[in-house]
Parts: C-alpha cells; sequence; structure tokens
C-alpha cells in the first residue's frame, strides 16, 4: 500500500477510491473496516449476515461513487449505506423466519427520567462473578433480541460514537427522535440486563 | 444541593455514552464532582453502560477485509471492461454505419410504397378526367373548324373549300409546299389561309407530340399547305370521284382524329407511298386519344366522340375505302356513301 494515501484525506481518496484504484480501496477499507464490522456484528448478531452487509457496503460505496457528495464527511455516509443494508437484510430474513418476540416487543419512548429508575443503584457489579465470554454472549443476545430501531440507535452512539447531529442524517430522523430513541434504548438494555442478572442470580 | 435540570442530565447522559465534546466532558466531570445527584447518576449509568463493553473489542477479520477489496476490484474491472465493450461497439457501429443505412433505407422504401399507392389512387381518376377534358376541347376545335368552313362555304357561293386536284395524283404528301396539289390538307389549307380558322385548331390537344407547336400567322400565306404532318393532327375526307357531286348538307363524316392508318409518313416525298392493312390497322382507333376513340366533325357542323370507327346507318369504316387492301395514297372512294378520310 501506497504510504502516501495514509495522509490523504477522505475526500482525495474517494476520488480514487471511485477511479477504481486498488490501493484506495485498500485504505478506505483498512480506515473503517473495524468500526463497520462491530456496528454490523453488533446490530445483525449473525456472521453470515454481517459479512454479506459488510462487502455490500463497500461495493454500494463503490457502484453509487456518483451520488456521493464528497464535501460531507465520509464515515456517516458509508454507515448510512451499510445501516440500510442491515435493515435490508434483516427485512429479507424476517420474510423467511419466524420473527423474534424482542423485536415486536413494545418500542415505547421512555423519559430521561424514566431511564434512571431503571438503572439500579447498587453499586456492587454482581456480574462480575460470570465469565467474561458468558457476559459477552449474554450482552450480545440482550441487544439481539431489542427491537431495530433503539438496537440501531445504541450500537451508532455507544460503539461508534456518532454524534446526534450525524445518527439523525444516518437515519434519515430528527435529532429530538435520536435522542428520545436513544433514552429508550439505554433505559431498556439496563432493564433487560437487570433481568437476565436476575434470572441468573435466582440459580 | 441543588436538583439537576434536565440539560445537565443529559450532560450526564451523553458523557457517559461517550458522546460528548471536550468542552461538556470538562463540565460534566466537573458536575459530577460537586453534584451528589450527578454523581449517583453518573454511577448507576455508568453500571448500566458497563456489560456493553465486553462487545467493544471486536475488529474486522482480515479474510473479511481481504475478500472486500477482491470483490471492489472485480467490480472496478468489470465495470470499466463493460465501459470499454460499450465505448468500442458505440465506434464500431458509427464506423460502419451499416444499421443506419438499413433503416434510412427501410424508411426510404416505406415512404416510397406510400407515395406509390397514393399515387396509383389518384392517378386513374386524374388522367380520365384529364383525357376527359382534352377529348372535350378537341370536340370543341373540331366545332369550330365546321363553323369555319360553314363560313368559307357562305363566302364562296355554298362551295367547300377546294382545290383543284387530278385523278391519281397523291394526296399524302402532307408539307409538299410545290405548285402541284399533292395533299389533301391543302383543301382545309384554304380555311387557315383565308383567316377561317386559327392553324393551332388543326392540332388535337390530347395529340402529345403536337403540343406547344405554334405557327406565327405572318407565315401562314408563304406556304401552299400545313408546314408539316406536325401541325395537323386531323385527317379530312377524301373528295369523290365526282367532285361536282359534293354537298354540303347530310350526315357525312368531313374530319375526323388522325386516320390510324396513316400516322406515319414518308418523309421524302419522292418516295413511292403503300400500306397493306392488317388486322390491327383494320380495328385501331385514333392514336389522338390513347385509342379509345375519335372525334368525328359531320358536314351539317355536328360533332360526336365515337368509340367505334364504323359511323352512320351504313356503318361505314371511316378510315379505309370499301373493297381496297392496299394504299399508295392516290386512292379515292368511288361512291359518296363511302366515307374515307386521310392521310
Amino acid at each position: 500500500m501506497k504510504p502516501v494515501l495514509k495522509k490523504q484525506s477522505d475526500a482525495e481518496l474517494f476520488a480514487l477510491y471511485a477511479a477504481g484504484e486498488e490501493a484506495a480501496f485498500r485504505e478506505i477499507v483498512s480506515r473503517y473496516k473495524n468500526g463497520l464490522y462491530a456496528f454490523l456484528r453488533n446490530f445483525l448478531n449473525q456472521q453470515d449476515m454481517v459479512e454479506d452487509v459488510f462487502q455490500e457496503t463497500f461495493l454500494q460505496l463503490f457502484t453509487s461513487r456518483d451520488s456521493f457528495d464528497t464535501s460531507r464527511p465520509l464515515r456517516p455516509w458509508l454507515f448510512t449505506i451499510a445501516a440500510n443494508k442491515a435493515k435490508d437484510a434483516l427485512r429479507k430474513q424476517q420474510r423467511t423466519a419466524a420473527i423474534p418476540i424482542g423485536a415486536i416487543a413494545d418500542s415505547q419512548e421512555m423519559s430521561f427520567d424514566d431511564v434512571l429508575n431503571t438503572l439500579t443503584s447498587d453499586s456492587t457489579m454482581p456480574y462480575e462473578k460470570l465469565e467474561e465470554s458468558e457476559i459477552t454472549s449474554r450482552v450480545r443476545q440482550i441487544i439481539a433480541d431489542m427491537p431495530e430501531n433503539p438496537r440501531e440507535i445504541l450500537i451508532l452512539a455507544y460503539f461508534n460514537k456518532f454524534s446526534y447531529k450525524q445518527m439523525a442524517q444516518i437515519l434519515s430522523i430528527p435529532i429530538g427522535t435520536v435522542k428520545s430513541r436513544l433514552h429508550t434504548a439505554v433505559g431498556r438494555f439496563a432493564k433487560e440486563w437487570k433481568a437476565a442478572f436476575g434470572s441468573k442470580k435466582t440459580k | 444541593m441543588s436538583v439537576l435540570n434536565n440539560q445537565q442530565k443529559q450532560l450526564l447522559f451523553d458523557y457517559c455514552l461517550g458522546l460528548t465534546s471536550e468542552e461538556a466532558t470538562a463540565e460534566a466531570e466537573q458536575l459530577i464532582s460537586s453534584n451528589e445527584q450527578a454523581a449517583e447518576i453518573h454511577a448507576k449509568l455508568k453500571t448500566a453502560l458497563s456489560p456493553l463493553k465486553s462487545l467493544e473489542s471486536e475488529s474486522c477479520p482480515d479474510d473479511l477485509a481481504e475478500g472486500t477489496i477482491w470483490r471492489l476490484n472485480n467490480l472496478a474491472r468489470s465495470s470499466q471492461l463493460r465501459l470499454e465493450q460499450l465505448l468500442a461497439s458505440e465506434q464500431a457501429r458509427s464506423v460502419t454505419d451499416k444499421s443506419r443505412f438499413w433503416r434510412n433505407l427501410g424508411e426510404m422504401v416505406a415512404t416510397a410504397a406510400v407515395i406509390v399507392f397514393v399515387a396509383g389512387v389518384l392517378i386513374a381518376p386524374l388522367n380520365f378526367a384529364r383525357q376527359k377534358s382534352r377529348q372535350q376541347a378537341c370536340l370543341m376545335q373540331l366545332q369550330r373548324i365546321g363553323q369555319g368552313i360553314k363560313s368559307y362555304s357562305d363566302d364562296h357561293d355554298g362551295q367547300l373549300p377546294a382545290v383543284a386536284t387530278t385523278m391519281g395524283a397523291p394526296w399524302w404528301k402532307v408539307g409538299y409546299q410545290g405548285k402541284e396539289n399533292y395533299s389533301n390538307t391543302r383543301h382545309i389549307w384554304l380555311l387557315v389561309k383565308g383567316g377561317y380558322v386559327n392553324p393551332a385548331d388543326f392540332i388535337c390537344p390530347a395529340a402529345s407530340q403536337s403540343r406547344a407547336l405554334q405557327l406565327d400567322p405572318s407565315q401562314v400565306q408563304n406556304y401552299n399547305d400545313f408546314p408539316s404532318r406536325k401541325y395537323v393532327t386531323y385527317s379530312f375526307r377524301i373528295r369523290c370521284v365526282k367532285p361536282g357531286e359534293e354537298s354540303t348538307g347530310g350526315r357525312k363524316v368531313l374530319i375526323a382524329d388522325m386516320s390510324p392508318l396513316f400516322e406515319k409518313l414518308p418523309d421524302d416525298y419522292s418516295e413511292p407511298f403503300k400500306l397493306q392493312l392488317n388486322k390491327d390497322l383494320l380495328t385501331l382507333n385514333s392514336i389522338n386519344h390513347k385509342r379509345r376513340g375519335q372525334n368525328v366533325l359531320f358536314c351539317d357542323g355536328s360533332t360526336i366522340f365515337v368509340k367505334m370507327r364504323r359511323v352512320g346507318a351504313l356503318e361505314d369504316d371511316i378510315f379505309t375505302l370499301q373493297d381496297t387492301d392496299i394504299y399508295e395514297g392516290i386512292e379515292v372512294p368511288s361512291r359518296e356513301t363511302d366515307a374515307f378520310l386521310a392521310p
């Protein structure tokens, strides 16, 4: 890989990417692969689907190169494509498979105070006793069982650290909706975690 | 301890999720250290979100990244290849230009077919109408000639226009300007010379080859006959053996459209003329009206278009002599009832 590409801005790099330069493909994939992979891994929770959407996202970035406004940052654009592709993949799957109960469960909005009320005041962390692999799988399961909207926003915010404005762009929703969805997502996760932990403790 | 407002709570929320700017981060930390409620909220949120940390460490497998780059290269190559193929085919097409040629040819053929069809539909009635109008114009000319003859006759004690002829002298030499009266048209030429009939009236409007021929009136007096066959496309009655027996009355045929027997006359007047009748010459109508028939002027000045050559109660063929098959241009009818129009 040409070292000079590492210093180039996203816009300059994208011009080479659009021209079909292999070095540019490498650099852009390398810049965004981890963030995108983590987002898809958490959002989709199915390895084959994650890999498909991951590749499709970069291919789509190339095929729709003419529609990208190079004056705007590349990362939110890439995640917009990824989020749409991921949702398409889920919908395609849901047409053929049973819908998990969590996905259609209540997605009622929670106020900030509602969120705080669901949080435990217990500062001790009982799940520390659990093995790390078990924690990981349990967290993954909780996230996977969340409805699509809060799951998506929680991942974009917590793991990918997008700003409210960028998330609003990626999801094509107002900033206010982004905030309220994020509150709901955090509150929901805390509630589910507490429930899961409780079930563990009773064993 | 002051109660936190919603904005401060939101700040703490963003701080715990790592969404705050540097400035906001400092503000949040300051709030947590100075406010008990803020510290409590921070602790709760931190506890709630801490399990999520277990998922953070996952990074993209190398083979997935490599596979993606491989597919991107393939896509770029195929799109480049496709573009080149399109360009090549476009260039190849403009060079040969074959399809355009055939398309243009097809359009031209289609247009031509439409034109031919429309023409086919329109030309027949138009032709018919044109023929009809020319036939009518020809009839009017014959009537004017008839009136000219009548005027001449009135001016000359009831005599028809006639020049002196001798038995056995040729009558076919139309255009001969010598002293001898060797043309049957010389009688009629008297009408032109005397100003009774316009010379243009002797050219049938339907006779294609004679159109636009104009005889200068100042030259008329220099001629003893029509200048040539082109200036007269009618055939005239050959006088009977005994000129004195001729009369102006009755239903005798006087003039008709050009005889089919004498369409072609020798240019050289010294050559002998000989014509053997055949089946065609016995049945053909005048060439003037495309063999459809001929206009006829009778002695009484009446005119008619007849589709047959046989006219009158006796059904006499106006273009032939009875009992004569060979013509040498000197024959005359032996009876007044045997009409013979020539040349």
